[in-house]
C-alpha cells in the first residue's frame, strides 16, 4: 500500500478532485451555499500537509492560487483549479472537462 | 473564510468574555464538532467559534508523526489561507513557534510571550501578522499521544495586544475545550481514514493491541484461540495493507492514530 495512501484516500468531501500526475499534489473541492471549499493536499519528502479552506468569492480564490508558489511548477493543474473551483463558486456544479 | 480586517471590529476581549452568554455561546458550537460529519462543516464550526470567542481569526494545526520518515500536518485555516502557502514556501511546519510552543507546553498563552526555538521565529509572526494575526491567543490541544500527535489553535486578531488583559482568563477557559474538539476531530478522522483505506477490521485491532502488550504469536494464538501460523498471516497481511516494516510498525501506526 503507498505509505500516504491512507491520508489522501479522502473521499467523502469533495464534489470534486484535481491532481498531478505523480500524486504530490492534489486538490479536493466541494460547493454549495457556504462557497467554496477547498482541500489542497501536498506531499513533499515525508511530510504530508493538508491545508482546508473556504472562499465566499471568486476573487479571494483566484488571488490564493495565483499566490501558491506550486503555481508555477504545475500550471496546467492550478488552470484546471481554477476553473473547477470557479465553476463551483458559481453554479455549484462542476465543470465540464476541458475540451 | 473569515476576513481581515474584519467589517466589524470585535469590541475590547475585556467586553466579550463578560457578556452572560459568552461561554454559553462558544459551548453551543464547540459541542457540535464532536458530531460534524465532516472537514467542511468542521471549518465552518471554527468560523463560528473563533468569532464568538473573541477573535477575527484562527487556524487549527494538527501535527501526526508517524515514524522518523513520515509526518502530517492539517491545517484548518478561518483566515486568509494564503497565510499557510507563504509559510510553506518559507519554511518548515515543523518550525514554526505555535507548534513549536504546543510541542513543549499545554497551558494557553498570548502569543507574545512565546519564545521560541525554530528557525526564524521573528519571521514567522510577522508573516502571521500580515494575515490577521497582529495579536495571537495560543491554545494547546491536550493530547494522549505525547510528542507524535500535537494539535493547537491560534487565535488572530487584527488589534494590536487584543489577547492581553483582563479577558485572558475566560478566554482560556472558553477555548480549551474548542481545541481540544478539533484535535479529537481529526485524529477521529484520519483514524477512521486509515481503517477504511487498509481495510483493518476488528480482529486486526485485536492483533495489534495484544502485540503491544508484548505478546508473540503463541501467545496471540492462545488468547484468540487460533494456530500461531495463522496469527503470522494475519500480521503478514495486515503488515502489506498498512505499508509498513513489521508489527511493530504497524502497532505504532495505529496507536498514532487512536486505533489502539
Amino acid at each position: 500500500m503507498d505509505r500516504f495512501a491512507h491520508l489522501s484516500a479522502r473521499p467523502r468531501v469533495e464534489d470534486l478532485a484535481v491532481s498531478e500526475r505523480d500524486g504530490s499534489v492534489s486538490f479536493k473541492l466541494a460547493g454549495g451555499g457556504k462557497g467554496l471549499y477547498v482541500e489542497r493536499l501536498h506531499l513533499r519528502s515525508g511530510t504530508f500537509a493538508l491545508q482546508a479552506m473556504r472562499f465566499e468569492d471568486e476573487r479571494t480564490f483566484l488571488r490564493w492560487c495565483d499566490a501558491d508558489h506550486l503555481n508555477f511548477r504545475y500550471p496546467q493543474l492550478y488552470s484546471d483549479l481554477k476553473r473547477s473551483g470557479c465553476a463551483l463558486l458559481s453554479t455549484g456544479q462542476p465543470s465540464p472537462p476541458a475540451a | 473564510m473569515l476576513s481581515f480586517p474584519p467589517a466589524n471590529p470585535a469590541p475590547p476581549l475585556r467586553e466579550v468574555t463578560a457578556a452572560p452568554d459568552y461561554f454559553a455561546r462558544v459551548s453551543e458550537v464547540v459541542l457540535r464538532i464532536e458530531s460534524a460529519p465532516d472537514a467542511p462543516t468542521v471549518l465552518e464550526l471554527l468560523e463560528q467559534a473563533t468569532v464568538r470567542a473573541g477573535a477575527d481569526v484562527s487556524a487549527f494545526i494538527s501535527f501526526v508523526r508517524e515514524d522518523e520518515s513520515c509526518e502530517s500536518f492539517r491545517f484548518l485555516l478561518a483566515c486568509d489561507p494564503q497565510w499557510c502557502v507563504e509559510y510553506e514556501y518559507q519554511a518548515r511546519y515543523a518550525d514554526h513557534p505555535w507548534l513549536a510552543y504546543a510541542r513543549k507546553h499545554s497551558e494557553a498563552i498570548s502569543g507574545s510571550e512565546i519564545t521560541s526555538p525554530g528557525d526564524d521565529p521573528v519571521a514567522a509572526i510577522r508573516l502571521a501578522e500580515r494575515y490577521g494575526f497582529r495579536s495571537t491567543f495560543i491554545v494547546p490541544a491536550p493530547s494522549s499521544g505525547g510528542l507524535s500527535r500535537i494539535g493547537v489553535l491560534a487565535l488572530g486578531s487584527s488589534t494590536a495586544g487584543y489577547f492581553q488583559g483582563e479577558g485572558i482568563p475566560a478566554l482560556k477557559v472558553a477555548t480549551r475545550p474548542l481545541a481540544a474538539g478539533l484535535h479529537e476531530w481529526w485524529v477521529r478522522q484520519v483514524g477512521q481514514e486509515l481503517i477504511e483505506s487498509a481495510r483493518i477490521a476488528a480482529e486486526d485491532i485485536v492483533l495489534l493491541e495484544l502485540h503491544s502488550k508484548g505478546l508473540g504469536s503463541k501467545d496471540i494464538a492462545r488468547a484468540l484461540g487460533s494456530t500461531p501460523s495463522s496469527v503470522h498471516s494475519r500480521f503478514q497481511r495486515l503488515i502489506a495493507r498498512l505499508g509498513v516494516a513489521n508489527r511493530t510498525a504497524a502497532a505504532r501506526l495505529a496507536a498514532e492514530y487512536g486505533l489502539i
